[in-house]
């Protein structure tokens, strides 16, 4: 499936602010971008599909737009 | 009532709307970016008691941000100097202000005389214990953090029209390590940016007193001020995380915060006046005055000037393994004690000498 990818805070470092990218679901995508992208590992970051949080693997469709999100802390 | 005449004025707010906002009670966690202009806005809006707390003196480089602070307050509390300049702005309403951080120890008792609580901190660690608390309290907590050039709202702790409420960890089950989420200090913020942050958390504040408008209960705004692109999350409170937060107050107490967000920090050990004759006797233990160079009495033995505002500048002037921090009243000394450990971690054995110079009789 191709999805649309967003990324936020300290991942648009490592990632593109948003790209396309093929994946089946949310596990397999994030394996992916690990792969490629070692400063990913270990980051806690929240994903969202279709702009709602989700957790475990979630089948994606076809043009679903996965949220990568990091933690904020500044204040 | 002409204070508030144009809320009293607005249709949907009008008379009924001010009198809930008199009769509310809210308290602020963190007197820094976010928290100056949504305590700016809560006093002058009305809300009749209203908490202010944080353990920091201000800084020279918070000004760039913090609007409520003058350079000529640097080094004063921002809880003591807040509440001050709220009273002027409002001295209708009951302030209090706090010079205290936020612990397992005391969170009970400080959230407890509010009905709802703003999260404007700045570390993972108080705002996991402010997310558990106002669980166990079942209170609404109005979330607010900043990146750099991106800000984010949400409201937690508030039940939607289905009945689901959602916490922080409802977004991350867990913290980051420190590496993974770096904060103003290393990353550098927009100074506007925790000024229309701290606005929207007002906003979202007044809104859920008064019961207008459609809250950010259990959705999460992200706004990045580079191109005005705003995004929202739905936070299901359905989620499958197994969320390891506290059941109880017996478990909240026993809980590291410091430790789960992965920071070991030293502890800062008071010692009194009778005690100060010993560790001057050791010369490995270097003693630290901390107060302005103008305040007297002059310490009349072996020790190191670096006044607080410039400590966090200074860090490598303090070599030995033991420090101990003095003060005129204790107060300084503590929040010195507090920042080395934030800094440093547990490199160093820090003490303060409590009760400070007002406490020693010096000839």
């Amino acid at each position: 499936m191709k999805v649309r990818v967003l990324t936020f805070g300290a991942l648009t470092e490592i990632l593109d602010r948003e790209f396309y990218a093929e994946a089946e679901g949310t596990d397999s995508l994030l394996a992916k971008l690990k792969a490629g992208y070692p400063a990913l590992a270990g980051r806690k970051l929240l994903v969202a599909v279709n702009s709602a949080v989700v957790t475990g693997n979630v089948l994606l469709k076809e043009n679903d737009v996965v949220a990568l999100m990091p933690p904020y802390s500044g204040g | 009532m002409t204070r508030y005449s144009r809320h009293i004025k607005l249709k949907g707010f009008g008379q009924a709307g001010q009198e809930k906002l008199l009769h509310a009670q809210v308290l602020v966690v963190g007197a820094g970016g976010l928290g100056c202009p949504a305590l700016q806005y809560l006093a002058a809006a009305g809300v009749g008691r209203l908490g202010v707390v944080d353990p920091d003196v201000i800084e020279l480089h918070n000004l760039q941000r913090q609007v409520l602070y003058t350079t000529e307050e640097i080094g004063c509390p921002k809880a003591e100097v807040a509440a001050a300049k709220l009273r002027l702005l409002n001295p209708e309403i009951d302030i209090r202000g706090e010079v205290v951080a936020v612990s397992t120890e005391n969170v009970r008792a400080l959230l407890e005389p509010y009905d709802l609580i703003l999260d404007c901190t700045d570390n993972f660690e108080t705002r996991y214990l402010l997310s558990d608390a106002t669980r166990l309290l079942d209170k609404p907590l109005i979330f607010g953090a900043v990146f750099r050039y991106e800000g984010q709202v949400a409201v937690f702790n508030v039940r939607d029209n289905t009945g689901a409420k959602t916490t922080y960890r409802h977004l991350f089950p867990l913290p980051p390590n420190a590496a993974d989420a770096p904060d103003c200090n290393e990353t550098g913020v927009l100074g506007v940016l925790p000024g229309i942050i701290g606005a929207l958390q007002a906003t979202e504040a007044i809104k859920h007193i008064t019961g207008i408008g459609e809250g950010l209960c259990n959705r999460l705004l992200t706004l990045n001020l580079l191109d005005h692109s705003s995004f929202q999350l739905e936070i299901p409170a359905t989620l499958g995380h197994e969320i390891a937060w506290p059941m109880s107050w017996e478990m909240l107490h026993a809980f590291d915060y410091a430790y789960h967000c992965g920071r070991k920090v030293a502890e800062v050990r008071g010692i009194r006046s009778d005690e100060l004759a010993h560790y001057l006797q050791d010369d490995t233990v270097l003693v630290v005055d901390v107060r302005n160079p103008d305040e007297r009495p002059a310490l009349p033995f072996r020790h190191l000037r670096i006044p607080l505002p410039e400590l966090s500048e200074q860090l490598d002037k303090i070599s030995s393994e033991t420090v101990l921090f003095v003060c005129q009243s204790g107060k300084r000394s503590l929040a010195a004690g507090q920042l080395l450990s934030e800094k440093t971690g547990e490199k160093h054995r820090i003490l303060h000498l409590e009760g400070g110079v007002n406490h020693l009789t010096i000839a």
